[in-house]
């Protein structure tokens, strides 16, 4: 429990630091001002988007007085469009995740991005849960109660809404079909996604030497491996991590979803600040 | 270089044979796996987990493992590298070891220990056991005794308490007892230790092997040939020739055991004997008591001077108010000045001098005497005194005088005067018969009045000096043993101006030296031995386990176990027998038998391989489980580097730093000597281990200080000798040492010259020093230490502070600070302390000390204890002086 809930305040401390992060894309990007991802067109909305020269036809109460007065032109002042989305979380709990700390990671990259996306004004569901999509900044704690309720990656409880988002945050060491029927059945009802893969540079890279048993933490029951020398798989192993990367993201561009590749070793900030950008940036 | 590798266990060897076989097994039985809970297991599965690189174990691993193996083998079977031959005669019986220890063995004596050393070992290996047979009579019954039979291991202790005897050896007890051991004991070989000197052939028909060699036996014996004033002729001689020239010293010590001269010779390298002459400065040759051979350090190499050489102690005869009389005319006056400067000068009435050991009287002619006085005095010049007499114009007016050399006229003869024409007469020549021969005339002595000789055959051969015309100025003859000198002039001014003259001083040293000493006269009926030598040459007082007995000097001498060389009769008179001069001319052994193996006592270098190897191999052994533990991953290969770092650094390298505050550090302040810095260090370092023996006090170093630079205030004391070439003391220094001082510091100024006298006597070099480098420090006002100090109490009772002197003064603050626990901030004194505590057995730098010897050291190292006590404890022991008082209060 403790450890939940140091995960919570680091979360908070991660996201706490946002506004600062999207001060600075404000003044890298007019793009978007508020929420996470704005339509980038006009639109009612509270952030200003343009001005605009009148045109006939233009209601007289959307005349920007200040504008108007400093120029020799009457100007319209008009705002973007936004829509408040539900973003749809999920992080794998399986026994996997727990090697290095992985579930950790992915909590707290969870969390903070729920904070954010609340922030923005988004709606934020538990993937597999029984709780409703959340809004404001306060739900992140109900977010975070929940969170011990998500067991496996299964579109359980509330449906996901048609044009809505999931965020998938797993290993996903396991056979890639599995994945691909779920996200197919989402991306039919035009759902979009991203895939964000966590692994440790360990399990990358196979490190041992030497006579080793290894022992599938999924399975305990399961018999070990015995290998007699890991430097002569290494290589061979690496060639198989790398395709199942692959093949994640040929099923994510498939689908019209993103992909995103995290090793643990990465800051949590910079992880954010990646999917974060990866989220703004619509094809 | 393995030509002679031999094994002491070479069934151990095989195996060897095993090595391969666990080679192989190393292959076949692969380490444990390590178990790894994995998550990415996914992957894993489908691999081919069989898979095996080409290099599996690398094979340096393996020939390390291998190594281990061989090297703890090869090292179990004890390899010995160019080993000794074994001792013939088999496993059984015993071994007898005939072992010169004469006063010939003393030569090279470590070199001989090492050799029983190896014998015994071989001896032990063989398991066999052991009889010794030292040649040279026992000290403690004066007969031979033989050891054994014992183990080997025990015979190691009895040979490292046998020692070489300053008497020769007994062969002929030693042959009838190696004759009586082997017809006891089951003797499977006889060995024979020689010290190089002939042995009779009996012996050498007893023995199987025997051991010498020219350079271990090469026995030196120093002797006197000849004895001229100032110059005393030498010989030296040894057993065989050498190679080279060899250089020898030849120490002067005198009775306090200062080195007084150091005398170089060159001992020619074809040579078995070289004489050469001590030339040397009268006054050192008086103060000489021992002459000894630096190295080798044997008894033949000392010369005991005895008293021979000795000062010859002189009375001037005078009357009760002649004693006391300070006048420039008075003949004593004259006759003082010239012999106090080599010779001790007693004036005083003849009765007294009579009961002194003198062994000259000089009479001038002021000093009347009685009848019953002349007698006694011609009953002691009958004995063997010597006595010089001086004309006059008392001795001109009486008739007759038994108690003169010549027949005199009467009357005197006045050469320049109112009633003469007569010039005053210049001295002539000295016959080559006088025992005056040799010394320079001078021209300018004029002798105004003279007494005459009566004119006689005789009276030319009594002549020692004449004057010009041919009449006697100074006559003397022999009167039983001893001798009656007459000065026909006055001793003083009166009758010539002899008196100013250089020949006077030096006529009256030569005829003082002329005298027997004052041993001669007085015959003594034994002499009970008073120092002796032991087979080192070093003096010692008598055992009192030995047989030494008195001598009796009309006897012949020879040196034995009951009479040792050495000195004998009392501190007052005494004689001194040399071995050297008892010594039969050296004649080494010859005619060894062919069927004797023999071999020199240089070591083989016999080399034990096991320890080395089973060193290598642990540590072989610790790099390859290092090694495993970095190929299964269970360390990291810096761990594994850092690990070789340290194995490799030496540990000498890792040398701590002082930590000064720690504990106690003593320092001493450096001076540009570095012979009295080592004795500072030395003496410092011996009074630590003194006050780590003695008290609860740790003292952890010494330390050399420079008060320029050092920070003092580190050291409880500071030790500062005074030598005579310390510069004066720099702003800064003195600063520094100012501050160590207020800050409750204590400085113990030691002015090393307590042989002077004291040093509130300005003249003494220390003194001076001590003046010179203090004048920038502020010291405080100074007493000498009272009897309640501190200094007397705060760990022993003392009530004197010596050193290697004693008897100095020493002064402390006269009110120290209250803020400093009332402990004094200097302490100086003259009695040169270091030179007492030190304790370095080697070369010179332990002194001797006088004049109290080891008791007074003890009392040295006491005064040091307390002076430290002092300075650590402060007030804390004064304050125990008040326990009486405070307990009588809490009583009240």
């Amino acid at each position: 429990m403790t450890q939940n809930n140091d995960n919570l305040s680091r979360a908070g401390m991660l996201a706490g630091r946002l506004p600062g992060l999207l001060l600075e894309a404000e003044r890298v990007a007019h793009s978007f001002m508020k929420g996470i991802h704005g339509r980038r067109q006009v639109g009612t909305g509270e952030a200003f988007w343009q001005f605009r020269p009148w045109q006939q036809g233009d209601a007289s109460r959307d005349i920007d007085w200040r504008q108007t007065g400093k120029r020799e032109e009457i100007f319209v002042r008009q705002t973007e469009w936004e829509a408040a989305q539900t973003v749809w979380l999920y992080r794998d709990a399986s026994e996997s995740m727990n090697y290095h700390a992985k579930k950790d990671y992915a909590e707290i990259l969870l969390l903070a991005l729920g904070i954010v996306l609340l922030n923005g004004g988004e709606r934020v569901g538990l993937l597999g849960t029984n709780l409703l999509p959340q809004t404001g900044y306060a739900a992140v704690q109900r977010i975070y109660e929940s969170l011990s309720a998500q067991t496996h990656l299964v579109e359980s409880g509330h449906t996901v809404a048609a044009k809505s988002s999931v965020i998938l945050i797993s290993d996903f060491y396991f056979p890639i079909e599995q994945l691909s029927t779920f996200c197919e059945k989402l991306a039919s009802r035009d759902v979009t996604g991203m895939l964000v893969q966590l692994f440790s540079s360990d399990e990358q890279t196979l490190p041992y030497r030497g006579r080793v048993r290894f022992q599938d933490v999924e399975d305990r029951a399961s018999e070990p491996l015995l290998v007699q020398e890991v430097e002569a798989i290494r290589s061979a192993y690496e060639q198989k991590f790398t395709a199942h990367q692959e093949n994640l993201a040929a099923l994510s561009r498939g689908l019209g979803w993103k992909f995103i590749k995290l090793s643990t070793e990465t800051q949590p900030e910079v992880a954010i600040t990646k999917l974060y950008n990866s989220l703004s940036s619509q094809k | 270089m393995f030509a002679d590798l031999i094994f002491l266990s070479p069934w151990v060897l095989t195996a060897l044979a095993a090595v391969p076989v666990l080679w192989w097994m190393l292959r076949v039985i692969p380490p444990r796996p390590k178990t790894i809970n994995f998550s990415a297991f996914f992957f894993l599965k489908g691999l081919d987990t069989n898979l095996k690189s080409a290099a599996r174990t690398p094979w340096w691993l393996l020939l390390l493992r291998s190594l281990v193996v061989i090297f703890f083998i090869v090292a179990f079977a004890e390899p010995v590298l160019h080993p000794t031959q074994d001792l013939p005669g088999g496993t059984r019986g015993e071994v007898l070891m005939i072992v010169d220890n004469g006063w010939a063995a003393a030569s090279n004596w470590k070199t001989r220990e090492d050799k029983f050393h190896e014998y015994l070992q071989k001896i032990q290996r063989s398991g066999r056991t052991v009889v010794f047979l030292p040649t040279s009579p026992s000290p403690t019954d004066g007969r031979l005794h033989s050891y054994g039979p014992t183990p080997a291991e025990k015979g190691l202790e009895w040979v490292n308490r046998l020692r070489p005897n300053p008497w020769p050896a007994d062969y002929t007890d030693a042959v009838t007892l190696a004759q009586k051991i082997k017809n006891e004991h089951p003797v499977t070989h006889t060995v024979f230790f020689s010290d190089g000197l002939a042995a009779p052939s009996e012996l050498l028909e007893l023995v199987q092997a025997l051991v010498t060699d020219d350079s271990t036996n090469n026995p030196y014996v120093l002797q006197q040939t000849t004895q001229n004033t100032g110059q005393i002729g030498f010989s030296l001689e040894r057993l065989h020739t050498t190679v080279q020239d060899t250089p020898l010293r030849l120490l002067a010590y005198s009775d306090e055991g200062t080195v007084l001269d150091d005398v170089k010779i060159n001992f020619p390298a074809d040579k078995t004997e070289h004489g050469f002459i001590w030339d040397t400065l009268p006054e050192v040759r008086n103060k000489t008591s021992r002459l000894e051979l630096r190295d080798p350090p044997m008894a033949s190499g000392v010369f005991l001077v005895g008293t021979q050489w000795r000062q010859h102690p002189v009375g001037i005869v005078a009357t009760a108010e002649q004693k006391e009389s300070r006048d420039f005319l008075s003949e004593a006056y004259y006759l003082r000045r010239a012999l106090e400067g080599n010779n001790q000068v007693t004036i005083d009435q003849l009765e007294v001098l009579l009961k002194l050991p003198l062994s000259a009287l000089i009479l001038p002619d002021s000093t009347p005497l009685t009848a019953a006085e002349k007698t006694t005095l011609l009953a002691w010049v009958r004995q063997g005194g010597f006595l010089i007499r001086f004309a006059g114009s008392n001795l001109a007016a009486q008739s007759e005088d038994t108690l003169l050399p010549v027949m005199l006229r009467s009357g005197q003869r006045t050469m320049a005067g109112a009633m003469t024409w007569e010039k005053p007469a210049h001295l002539g020549t000295i016959a080559e018969q006088s025992p005056l021969y040799g010394l320079p005339v001078p021209q300018d002595v004029t002798v105004t009045r003279q007494l005459l000789a009566e004119p006689s055959p005789e009276t030319f051969e009594k002549t020692w000096l004449q004057l010009e015309d041919g009449t006697p100025l100074m006559t003397g003859s022999k009167i039983d043993k001893g001798t009656i000198v007459l000065i026909h002039t006055s001793a003083g001014p009166d009758w010539s101006n002899f008196c100013y003259s250089g020949l006077y001083v030096e006529s009256l040293q030569r005829m003082v030296s002329l005298s027997n000493g004052i041993s001669d006269h007085k015959v003594q009926t034994t002499l009970p031995p008073l120092l002796l030598l032991d087979g080192f040459g070093r003096l010692a007082t008598p055992d009192s386990q030995a047989i030494t007995a008195s001598i009796r000097p009309d006897h012949e001498f020879e040196p034995s176990p009951l009479t040792p060389p050495g000195i004998y009769g009392n501190s007052q008179e005494f004689q001194a027998f040399n071995l050297g001069s008892y010594l039969p001319r050296l004649e080494s052994l010859k005619e060894v038998p062919m069927s004797i193996t023999t071999e020199p006592y240089q070591q083989t270098g016999e080399t034990n391989l096991k320890l080395p190897l089973i060193q290598a191999a642990i540590i072989l052994l610790l790099a390859e489980t290092l090694v495993t533990f970095w190929l299964r991953g269970i360390i990291a290969f810096a761990t594994v580097l850092l690990a070789a770092v340290i194995f490799s650094t030496p540990a000498t390298a890792a040398q701590e730093e002082k930590d000064l505050v720690s504990g106690i550090y003593l320092g001493y302040i450096t001076t540009s000597d570095q012979t009295i810095d080592r004795t500072s260090f030395n003496g410092l370092t011996g009074l630590g281990e003194e006050i780590n023996k003695r008290t609860s006090a740790k003292v952890k170093g010494v330390s050399a200080l420079n008060p320029e630079s050092d920070q003092l205030s580190y050291y409880p004391l500071i030790y500062w000798p005074m030598t005579e070439r310390q510069d004066e003391l720099s702003v800064a220094a003195a600063r520094n040492i100012q501050n160590y001082l207020s800050q409750g510091g204590m400085i113990i100024f030691d002015t090393r010259d307590g042989q002077f006298g004291g040093s509130q006597d300005s003249a003494t070099p220390g003194a001076r020093q001590l003046r010179k480098l203090t004048q920038r420090i502020q010291i405080p006002e100074l007493i000498v230490v009272p009897s309640d100090h501190i200094l007397t109490r705060s760990f022993y009772l003392l009530d004197e502070f010596p050193g290697r002197y004693s008897g100095g003064k020493l002064w402390v603050e006269k009110e120290p600070s209250p803020h400093h626990d009332s402990v004094t901030s200097v302490v100086i004194g003259d009695n040169d302390w270091a030179a007492a505590w030190s304790k370095d057995a080697g070369d010179q730098s332990r002194y001797e000390i006088e004049p109290g010897g080891e008791r007074q050291r003890e009392i040295a190292y006491r005064f040091g204890i307390n002076l430290v006590m002092g300075a650590l404890t402060g007030s804390y022991k004064a304050d125990q002086v008040h326990v009486p008082y405070i307990l009588e209060r809490i009583g009240q």
